[in-house]
């Protein structure tokens, strides 16, 4: 079914790419616009269509894991990379403290970069210009690996907590940006933890900032 | 001028594929069967082939096999490109010897990259 729901997308966001960058002439001011609203609402749909089709396929049972020993400080650091130039651009300084005990760990790769981008992703989202995010990452007495992510962000309420983390939930007055994410993600991250028979928690002060904190057990 | 032949069964991937190459100077070749991208590619030896992979009758893997399997055309560079990415359908194309792997949607500047570097290291 994936494909058949990404080729028509292929050729929309395809399309609008070629146009946007001018690879066959000048556009309006107007029609750039509107590429590129073409473009990413493309770009939405497709995140959209992935993320309900690895939601489906965990619901039926059908996701595997692809297990490897990796290094978790270079999956981490490979993490933030990625969300760096997005909190540059904010002004949003962000931190690492590892604890000298983490290290190897069996685990999905892909899934756990993934678990840890979505925290990532969030955080700058919902951090005001100037901000902080610290990531951390320790083991805790019971052999569980432990990875969690501190922003100064907007913070959640109390009674919204716990809906956070299911789907296209989207809380708070502030969302207004509606084309900006689609509910799913910590959705998706907390069935990547529990298929590694982890856990996922929120801590949050309305105004002040939340911290996410994922936690599976350790494996070499 | 480096001719790039182009395996795909959609015709708007096809349409999206060859403008972006013509665009860029290639001159292309088409084929939107497997079978019809291994004649093609042993009749004119093209400087790299781009490959869909899910394809009715012989898939891309299978007719990529037959590429590199016949002596004319065995050094071709030979690109896998599909809108599958799962880690399963990523890795039998990895397992399978591919020179590249691009996905769908087409990124366009990893898309154009990648086609410059494997034409530029081809002989
Ligand atoms: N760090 C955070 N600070 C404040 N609110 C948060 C934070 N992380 C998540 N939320 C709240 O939880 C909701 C759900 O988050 P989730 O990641 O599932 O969806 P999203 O970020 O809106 O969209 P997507 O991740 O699918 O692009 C968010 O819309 C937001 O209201
Ligand atoms: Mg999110």
């Amino acid at each position: 079914m994936s494909h058949e729901l990404r080729t028509p997308l292929n050729a929309i966001i395809g399309f609008s790419e070629v146009l946007i960058e001018r690879m066959f002439g000048e556009l309006n001011e107007k029609q750039d616009d509107y590429l590129k609203d073409i473009f990413s609402s493309g770009k939405h749909l497709l995140a959209l269509i992935n993320d309900i089709l690895d939601l489906s396929k965990i619901e039926a049972g059908c996701m595997e894991l692809e297990l490897s020993t990796f290094e978790v400080p270079a999956a981490i650091s490979n993490a933030m990379i990625l969300i760096r130039e997005r909190a540059t651009q904010h002004g949003i300084d962000l931190v690492c403290h590892l604890a000298p005990e983490v290290g190897e760990q069996r685990a999905d790769e892909r899934k756990f970069k993934q678990i840890l981008l979505n925290f990532l992703s969030n955080a700058v989202k919902f951090t005001p210009d100037g901000g902080k995010l610290e990531v951390r990452a320790t083991v805790e007495e019971d052999n569980l690996l432990s990875v969690s992510v501190s922003d100064t962000g907007i913070g959640i309420a109390p009674e919204d907590q716990a809906a956070v983390f299911e789907e296209f939930r989207q809380v708070g007055h502030h969302y207004t940006n509606k084309n900006e994410g689609t509910g799913l993600g910590l959705a998706l991250t907390k069935r990547f933890v529990e298929l590694h028979g982890g856990a996922l928690s929120v801590r949050s002060v309305l105004g002040e900032g939340s911290t996410f904190t994922f936690t599976i057990p350790r494996q070499v | 001028m480096k001719v790039v032949l182009i395996v795909e069964d959609n015709e708007k991937n096809m349409k999206l594929a060859r403008d972006i190459l013509q665009a860029k100077g290639y001159t292309t070749l088409e084929a939107v069967t497997g079978e019809e991208g291994v004649q093609v590619a042993i009749a004119q030896t093209p400087d790299l082939v781009l490959m869909d992979i899910q394809l009715l009758g012989i898939n891309g893997i299978e007719a990529f096999k037959q590429i590199r399997a016949n002596p004319s055309t065995q050094t071709i560079p030979v690109i896998a490109f599909t809108a599958s990415v799962t880690p399963t359908d990523r890795s039998q194309v990895t397992a399978a010897g591919f020179d590249a792997f691009l996905s769908k949607p087409i990124d366009l500047k990893e898309f154009v990259a990648t086609i410059k570097r494997l034409t530029e290291t081809a002989v």
